[in-house]
């Protein structure tokens, strides 16, 4: 008997972002109620993925996403060990936009406890789930999947951390007060750099950017004043000339670090042979996104090889799985058998009772148990089968 | 064998086994300290070298011990291991040498400095040689740069420990000329020891005069060749026989 197992979606891979986000879930509402629908099942509902796993008929799954307006050539179906497999590879940040993404396995986890608070797992799709979050833990501590910066900010921010080791404390000056600027803030500041001066052609913008992290604002007359308080220099202002010139920094013994993200540039390249100071720009952050993104593709391979063991080992329980239930069935029936003839007994109390004397229900279970094991134990096939030994 | 060489021996496999167990490093520097203090009840407080190397190597043991907190700079704490190994196997050398005559208070002083000298050099050389690589690789591949010790906690360590080899190293150079001058009527003989000694101190003084121009792989190489000729006036020369007037060995 086959794994009973199915997954019906769509992701990054087979729909565009109109259809992605037509039919991304709520987790407040909208996917509790397609839980109800569902029954049993447990919803991975990204940006980039909306996944329907489930046990049994995948035609209510399907139904589902197809009544949100998606289109069938969007939807994958898989089924059985495929969609073990599949589930498997994306924990583990396979099937990811970028590959070894952190964010997907801590999503996954979301979906099985919100499955659970609503009642929607069962077994087989408990154990998937908990060998899938396991698998992705496995996968980025024991691989270099989730290794390096993949994104421009954040390989600026390994980059500082090169340098300094540890940023709290460190003066911040910002160039600019674009979209850039902010985000390159955000992170900084999570990383607990202290005093923040936001230099600006107009000084109300930076006042704006300074205010909501807390730092200072000044005009571009004071560039040279703000630049020889900073640590940490992050250049994106638009201007159609050099705004900072080796001359304009003064000699210092701690490492000055320099990034240049603004088009044209702000710093002068001649900046970077200064020996105190470390000047990147983007071409440079691109470069070890790249080399990060590469190094990633080259652990797949490893992740690939755990994605397999994880599944050999899944199908394992789940074969041991059948054969409990198979007992279990077993039991059941003999229970239901043997309470028939002796409607009027405790079931609870035959244990207490077989130790005093040979008591009809013991007889009428050895009687019914002969009768139940000449035929096949299970109305249908059941592994219990493959145990028993051959007949002559 | 002496009861400070059974130590010595057991301090060096002891430190063979930190180099994967760091957590017998503490073991191995009692037992190093332990073989100088035997040797130094059997011959007389720094009566040979290879005192001073267990009580260097105790020491430097015990540094790389401190740095298993900061995991990014375990080559810096395998480095100090090895130096360790080297001392240790210096003295398992030098125990039998019978040990000179040499003042208490110049013994003391010229090897009490040259001890402190060493140590802090030991740990600032490596910082320094680190920090010179990272240097070069945050210039030219910067994506190489991220998994290596940072920069300025590398060159935080140099410059102290630095400083305060390059102050010892001083004292003990002059002392140590000014005791040969009184005894000899020169500072400094054609002998390896002390021609090595100088040189090593001579690069230093060089690389701190050069410290803002100097980058890189030659501020690593100036650095580490000072430093190995310090190394082999202590280790090294001595193997060579002495020149010296005096015609002590070690």
């Amino acid at each position: 008997m086959a794994l009973p197992f199915y997954l019906v979606g769509l992701s990054h891979k087979t729909a565009p972002v109109e259809v992605r986000e037509r039919v991304a879930l709520d987790p407040a509402v909208a996917l509790p109620a397609a839980l109800a629908r569902l029954g049993k099942g447990v919803i991975l509902s990204t940006c980039n993925r909306t996944e329907l796993y489930g046990v049994g008929d995948p035609g209510k799954a399907r139904a589902l996403l197809l009544d949100r307006g998606v289109e069938p050539r969007h939807l994958y179906l898989k089924e059985g060990v495929e969609a073990l497999r599949h589930l498997f590879r994306v924990a583990a940040g396979l099937d990811s936009l970028v590959v070894g993404e952190a964010q997907i396995l801590g999503q996954v986890r979301e979906a099985l406890f919100l499955a659970r608070k609503h009642g929607a797992t069962e077994s087989l799709l408990e154990k998937a789930f908990q060998s899938a979050i396991a698998l992705g833990k496995r996968a980025r501590s024991e691989t270099g999947i989730g290794a390096g910066a993949v994104s421009v900010a954040y390989a600026a921010l390994d980059l500082a951390l090169a340098v300094y080791g540890d940023l709290s404390g460190l003066v911040v000056a910002v160039l600019g007060a674009g979209e850039m600027a902010e985000l390159f803030l955000t992170h900084l500041k999570a990383q607990g750099v202290g005093r923040v001066l936001v230099v600006n052609r107009t000084e109300e913008r930076a006042r704006t950017l300074a205010d909501r992290f807390g730092g200072e604002a000044y005009p571009l007359a004071a560039l040279p004043r703000v630049l020889a308080q900073a640590d940490l220099v992050v250049a994106s202002a638009a201007a159609p000339h050099y705004l900072v010139a080796p001359e304009d920094l003064p000699k210092r013994a701690k490492p000055l670090f320099l990034i240049d993200i603004a088009l044209p540039r702000n710093i002068d390249p001649r900046v970077g042979r200064l020996p105190h100071a470390y000047l990147y720009n983007l071409d440079d952050l691109e470069r070890v996104v790249e080399k990060n993104m590469a190094a990633r593709k080259g652990e797949v391979p490893k992740v690939e090889a755990l994605v397999e063991k994880a599944l050999a080992d899944y199908l394992e329980w789940y074969a041991g799985h059948r054969v409990r239930e198979a007992i279990k069935t077993l039991e059941e029936r003999i229970f239901r058998e043997v309470a028939q003839e002796f409607p009027q007994a405790d079931p609870l109390l035959w244990h207490k009772e077989a130790g005093r004397r040979v008591h009809p229900w013991i007889l009428a279970l050895k009687v019914g148990a002969r009768r139940l094991l000449e035929g096949p134990p299970c109305p249908q096939e059941c592994p219990l089968l493959a145990f028993r030994p051959p007949r002559p | 064998m002496s009861p400070a060489n059974l130590l010595a021996l057991g301090g060096v496999v002891v430190l063979a086994l930190g180099l994967f167990w760091p957590r017998v490093l503490h073991l191995g520097t009692l037992l190093y300290l332990g073989a100088a203090l035997a040797d130094a009840l059997a011959k007389g407080v720094f009566s040979g070298p290879a005192q001073p190397a267990l009580l260097l190597g105790g020491l430097l043991a015990l540094r790389g011990e401190s740095l298993l907190q900061r995991p990014w700079l375990a080559p810096l704490r395998r480095y100090l291991l090895l130096l360790a190994l080297l001392l240790g196997f210096f003295a398992l050398k030098a125990l039998s040498h019978p040990g000179g005559a040499h003042p208490l208070s110049l013994s003391l002083l010229h090897g009490g400095a040259f001890l402190v000298a060493y140590l802090a050099l030991a740990v600032g050389v490596g910082a320094g040689v680190m920090g010179a690589l990272q240097d070069l690789r945050l210039r030219r591949a910067p994506e190489k740069a991220l998994q290596n010790a940072p920069l300025w906690s590398l060159r935080r360590l140099e410059r102290g420990y630095l400083r305060v080899g390059y102050l010892a190293a001083t004292l003990g150079l002059g002392s140590g000329m000014a005791w040969a001058w009184g005894y000899f009527g020169s500072p400094l003989t054609l002998d390896p020891k002390e021609l090595s000694a100088f040189l090593g101190w001579f690069l230093l003084t060089l690389h701190f005069l050069l410290e803002e121009r100097l980058r890189g792989l030659p501020r690593a190489g100036l650095l580490l060749l000072a430093y190995a000729l310090l190394l082999f006036a202590f280790l090294g020369a001595p193997f060579l026989g002495s020149r010296h007037p005096s015609r002590l060995i070690f």
